[in-house]
């Protein structure tokens, strides 16, 4: 009861967090106005950060099960007695609506879910204070910070909702909420125009969900979304699990489903993008996990399937990653391809579900929970990484940036620091989760389990493909924006050095956990096996999550990397000092003049795995035709669209624009026809009842 | 003996994925001529004692598809003058995937019941069956009257892999009636390869549409 | 067991520059020349030592990691090989994970090092670098595969010890065809010819050389010296494969290990010797051809 209390009153601090900023005074100039870059944003810093601390508390008091009340009221008071008995973390309340009543709990399950949901935000705003560009904003950028708490907290309530109607509307909040804080964008009016489209795709997404909370409705008899209900006919099941498929996957951008999301995530102002693929996009796998904990899996199929839509999405995802030239929508196809990657981790846990393995299930479950935790981290870093890079500059294309590393050199390092942990490298934590999915893959291949081996040989495979590709993918952001030469001089002679310590702190803050979390996974493997047993509904801790995998053995071998580095690092310190090296100009094989723009670009540097993949990306290359001895001027271009949203999703939708003004007749503007219509229909619902209570 | 013999054949498979993704003609034939040594080898490992008809079918294998059919088409080449390079009708990645494709369909699916050795014989027919599709590819998929006539040997190769089999059963005349018929046909070929490049100045099969009525 | 350790550790600082000396040797012969002497290796790294420095004005820190994080990163991966028939320093379940990941870690600093200089050269050797370990990643991984499979062991240790074990058993064509594609591999991860010449400097086709093209001194010898630690631990992946058979005394395995290198050395050079460097649009078909050998490798053994 108190720790619920607490969370509740977290969510209506990070609610209420952007109100102040309502009323902030945007008319003096930006140049008066240092210590507060947007409006408002400090003081939803600081009420995030009061958020984080009443979470954390209720987080611990409800995983613990401690009740402090316990211990000072005297157990003879009346009230302590009611709080005594009421001390499980879930608060039941009707409501006025007609179905389903304010139902809220937490699990372990949501107590890990709400961790990142508490944490990213306090990162976010504080970000958001150095990021002074926001402040030039007009008068109605003081709303960014109010959609941006209410988007927060109802990722916070989509958590802890069990009650499916609740559930619907929190889920609906953080949709348009999030929709809301994305417009604030550089530029308003392709801000607008991503927006629309994930407004399109996010509803089509509920409407799966709608279809599958009725369906849940009409077997459980309730919207109660608690373990223990009834037996599930295998059709029904398969039906709802195929529609939460289809739901969630689409908000976590899975392929085919991830149209909307590039352009949306690229669009949105860095704080923002950051939230919106740090923790938004991993509702859709909470929603899954919680679901899947709901409905039993008996069937193999389901685990295959996940495997298979993970390892496409992951493939997918860093393979249009690679060919884009926008950083932040690199960075926004990187989560496809992470989300491929807890996909193919909570495929594992299925299918250890279904043949009754522990092991594959806790190993499973652990890499995507680990994961989950993982990506928001590193992802938020490289967004507000990214953002830095946008204020100093002002354009995201990486083919026009280059050598802002001697500008920018903080946040360089802490890009690259963001960089080789999403790349899955040691020693940070990209490696360790990725790492334990590996060990659950490998261990399903090594075993006599009735598994269809080439199914997860496949995906083990995808994953290395994915490893590799993901390498040249930050390797290609990091050279292309901060190392080498400016490859357009005038941006680089207008980059202004960023000094800001709120978006250092926000930023170091985030490298810190990558490298901390990467050196101790073995610290959180009782939280994962909690978890587990609470998604499982049985105690599968029995050896241990760290019998299956040693995870302690990451700390000893990132520590001894660290270690083995500090040799030649010494040894090239020393000579430096002995003999200071002599500067000169890049050697590059003797020739007389380099230029700055004959630099390897970055999609020059992409090009070769591109085109070894073109028979799935199908790149679009301009390219002129030499015709005569003394050809003209031309132009090269090459682009990367992408396939599903040029060849699926555009023609589909045409397809309606197209038809969908026959239905005009239906509008004709007059009130009286609208009422008969309204008439119609309740005699056709009238006369339905009627067939169907027969 | 069985793994001597499965050795030789994976690196009899091997060896189709090279000669599928070589771009030399001369490489191609050499790559050939070394399934050709290989499988000259396997009548003396297959069945652990050596007969007179194995030592036979090896020896005439290895002197006809290791030695003179490589050392005429190489010569055939040379007199042509044409250039080493493979025109293929697809890419040669393409092509590769193709033979990997034949391959793994070959090692899942292709297995002859009732056969009373299984273990020792377990890759024969797989590995004969895959030999015979790459043939069929590097046929289909190759321009050059040359990369043809190794198309042919490749294919020989599968057959004479799967007669392995029935060496000891079958008289050895038919296998050396396959033989007899694959070197006339090369020499044949041999021949006219010459002819249509003094006719077309090119090696070119698809020149040959010309002929038609 | 403390002694193994020690030779471990000899063998792995020492004796990867032997290595290319051998290499060289051989492809000396070939050519009919007496060639540099074994050691020459040695010579060059430390003479490169002990030479100063000249950094481009255009580079960071970045470009100074590059070999120093390369080095470290191939040194703690060959703490986690086997040796022969002895243990590795360090093994756990799921080093081989590690192992592979390791490497990337090295190939992350490389290209962003050659990258630094804002070279076109360098730009375009890190591109094919990054190109080709996209194939040969999932390749290695196959190869991982095939061992977990016939060993059913997640240790590189216990997992290179008893797959061998697979000659015996009959599960022999597997092996075969691993060995064909690691050797490809390892070709390619090392960069020796056919994937690249490691001897041309100031050509457009290599990858490796042209990536530390603007290195000098300390950071050119350390980035020799890695390659050179690379090419023996990878070697030593595939001399398990290659030579599984033990003696049961200690030293006697050492020196069966140590000419079993020389031996894969000596085939390297001769490699180099008879074949020509393939186009680089062709590489793709020969990683490509390995990915198929390791894939039915694992075909084999789990149809």
């Amino acid at each position: 009861m108190l720790s619920i209390s607490l969370i509740l009153s977290a969510i209506a601090l990070l609610a209420l967090s952007g109100v102040p900023a309502l009323f902030a005074s945007t008319r003096s100039s930006p140049a008066n106005r240092p210590a507060f870059g947007a409006p408002g944003a400090g003081v939803q810093a600081v009420l995030t950060l009061l958020a984080l601390a009443l979470g954390v508390a209720g987080v611990i008091l409800a995983w613990t099960g401690y009740n402090p009340l316990a211990t000072w009221l005297p157990t003879s008071a009346a009230g302590g007695q009611a709080l005594l008995a009421d001390a499980e973390a879930r608060l039941r309340l009707d409501w006025f609506l007609p179905w389903g009543q304010f139902h809220v709990a937490i699990d372990p399950l949501s107590a890990f879910f709400l961790l990142p949901a508490f944490f990213l935000p306090v990162l976010g705003s504080l970000y958001a204070i150095g990021d002074r560009r926001l402040a030039g904003f007009s008068q109605d950028s003081r709303l960014l910070p109010l959609f941006y708490g209410l988007l927060a907290a109802a990722i916070a309530l989509v958590i802890i909702a069990r009650d499916g109607a609740l559930f619907l509307i929190a889920w609906e909040l953080m949709a348009l909420a999030g929709y809301f804080a994305s417009l604030f964008g550089r530029d308003r009016e392709r801000g607008r125009r991503a927006g629309w489209v994930y407004l399109v795709a996010t509803h089509l997404g509920t409407l799966c969900l709608f279809l599958m909370f009725a369906i849940y409705y009409r077997v459980s008899g309730s919207f109660t979304l608690e373990a223990g209900g009834p037996v599930w006919a295998p059709g029904l099941a398969t039906a709802v699990l195929l529609l939460a498929t289809v739901g969630f996957g689409c908000k976590a951008g899975f392929f085919p489903l991830h149209v909307w999301l590039p352009d949306f995530y690229a669009e949105a102002p860095a704080h923002v993008s950051a939230l919106l693929s740090g923790i938004m996009s991993k509702m859709g796998i909470y929603g899954l996990l919680r679901i899947l904990m709901l409905v039993p899996v008996t069937a193999a199929w389901m685990g295959y399937l996940f495997l298979i839509i993970g390892a496409t999405s992951a493939v997918w995802g860093i393979a249009m990653a690679l060919g884009q030239r926008d950083l932040k929508r690199s960075l926004a196809y990187s989560s496809v391809e992470n989300l491929g990657i807890i996909a193919m981790a909570l495929g594992l846990a299925t299918l250890g579900r279904a043949l009754g393995r522990p092991d594959f299930t806790l190993i499973g479950l652990s890499a995507a929970l680990f994961h989950t935790w993982n990506h928001g981290l590193f992802k938020s870093l490289l967004f507000f990484a990214a953002g830095a890079v946008d204020r100093s500059t002002g354009t995201r294309d990486t083919d026009q940036l280059g050598g802002l590393g001697k500008r920018l050199p903080l946040v360089m390092a802490l890009f690259m620091v963001g960089a080789v942990a999403i790349a899955g490298l040691p020693p940070f934590n990209g490696f360790a989760s990725e790492w334990l999915l590996y060990n659950g893959l490998f261990r399903t291949l090594g075993s006599d389990a009735a598994v269809a081996t080439h199914f997860v040989a496949l995906a083990a495979v995808a994953l290395a493909l994915v490893g590799a590709i993901a390498v040249a993918c930050f390797v290609k952001l990091t050279a292309a924006v901060f190392l080498g030469e400016a490859r357009a001089p005038a941006i680089a002679a207008a980059a202004r050095p960023v000094r800001s310590v709120s978006m250092a702190l926000a930023m170091g803050f985030a490298a810190l956990a990558c490298l901390a979390l990467g050196l101790f996974p073995a610290w959180l493997a009782p939280v994962f096996e909690r978890v587990g047993a609470c998604w499982t509904g049985v105690a599968v801790t029995v050896p241990g999550l760290l019998r299956y995998v040693p995870l302690r053995w990451l700390t000893l071998a990132g520590a001894g990397f660290l270690l083995a580095l500090l040799v030649p690092v010494a040894f090239i310190v020393g000579r430096k000092l002995v003999r200071p090296p002599v500067v000169a100009g890049t050697w590059d094989c003797g020739y007389a003049r380099p230029e700055p723009r004959m630099q390897y670009t970055g999609t020059s540097f992409g090009r070769s795995i591109v085109s070894l993949l073109s028979f799935m990306l199908r790149p679009r290359l301009k390219a002129p035709r030499l015709k005569a001895c003394f050809p003209e001027r031309s132009s090269f271009a090459s682009t990367l669209p992408d396939l599903i949203h040029d060849r699926l999703v555009l023609p589909f939708f045409q397809l309606i624009g197209r038809e969908a003004p026959r239905f005009r007749v239906l509008q004709q503007g007059r009130t009286h026809l609208y009422v008969l219509y309204i008439l119609i229909i309740s005699v056709v619902l009238l006369v339905m009842g009627r067939i169907a209570s027969k | 003996m069985p793994n001597l013999v499965n050795t030789i054949l994976v690196i009899v498979l091997a060896l189709n994925l090279f000669a599928l993704g070589n771009s030399r003609l001369m490489s191609v034939i050499r790559i050939v001529s070394a399934q050709g040594v290989l499988l000259g080898l396997l009548p003396l490992v297959m069945h652990g004692h050596i007969t007179i008809a194995a030592l036979l079918a090896a020896g005439v294998g290895i002197i006809l598809k290791a030695i003179i059919i490589p050392s005429m088409m190489l010569r055939a080449l040379r007199d042509a003058d044409i250039k080493r390079e493979v025109e293929p009708l697809i890419g040669f990645l393409p092509s590769i995937i193709l033979g990997a494709l034949a391959t793994g369909f070959s090692l899942l699916f292709v297995t002859l019941p009732g056969l009373a050795d299984e273990a020792a014989v377990s890759l024969v027919i797989p590995t004969s069956f895959a030999t015979v599709l790459v043939g069929f590819i590097l046929l289909t998929t190759r321009y050059k009257a040359i990369s043809q006539v190794v198309g042919y040997l490749v294919l020989e190769n599968g057959i004479f892999i799967f007669g392995l089999l029935l060496v000891e059963a079958l008289p050895l005349v038919v296998e050396m009636g396959v033989l007899l018929d694959l070197f006339v046909g090369i020499f044949v070929i041999s021949i006219i390869v010459n002819h249509i490049n003094a006719a077309f100045s090119s090696l070119d099969t698809r020149h040959l549409v010309s002929l038609k009525e | 067991m403390i002694i193994n350790l020690i030779v471990h550790f000899c063998l792995l600082i020492l004796m990867p520059p032997l290595l290319l000396g051998i290499i060289n040797k051989v492809k000396a012969l070939f050519a009919g020349r007496r060639g540099p002497p074994l050691l020459q290796a040695y010579f060059d790294i430390g003479k490169l030592l002990r030479k100063g420095m000249v950094i481009s004005r255009s580079t960071t820190w970045v470009f100074m990691a590059g070999p120093v994080v390369t080095l470290a990163a191939v040194f703690c991966a060959g703490t986690l090989i086997p040796l022969g028939r002895f243990a590795a320093p360090i093994s756990f379940t799921g080093d081989l994970v590690l192992f592979a990941y390791l490497f990337g870690l090295a190939r992350f600093f490389t290209t962003s090092a050659a990258l630094d200089t804002g070279s076109a050269f360098e730009g375009m050797g890190a591109a094919r670098e990054v190109t080709f370990a996209v194939l040969s990643e999932p390749a290695l991984f196959l190869v991982f595969f095939v061992f977990v499979r016939l060993s059913g062991s997640l240790s590189l240790g216990e997992m290179l010890h008893l797959a061998p074990a697979g000659y015996v058993s009959g599960a022999v064509a597997p092996l075969v065809l691993v060995a064909i594609g690691l050797f490809i591999i390892m070709l390619a991860e090392t960069c020796r010819i056919p994937v690249d010449d490691p001897n041309t400097h100031l050509e457009l086709t290599m990858i490796h050389e042209v990536m530390v093209l603007d290195h000098s001194g300390p950071l050119l010898g350390i980035a020799l010296y890695a390659a050179a630690m690379k090419l023996f631990v990878l070697s030593s992946l595939l001399l398990h494969v290659l030579q599984p058979f033990k003696s049961g005394l200690a030293w006697l395995d050492w020196l069966i290990f140590a000419g079993g290198m020389m031996v894969i050395a000596g085939t390297i050079g001769v490699v180099e010797s008879v074949m020509a460097r393939l186009r680089m649009n062709h590489v793709p078909h020969l990683l490509v051809a390995a990915i198929i050998l390791c894939g039915a490798a694992f075909v084999l053994l789990v149809r």
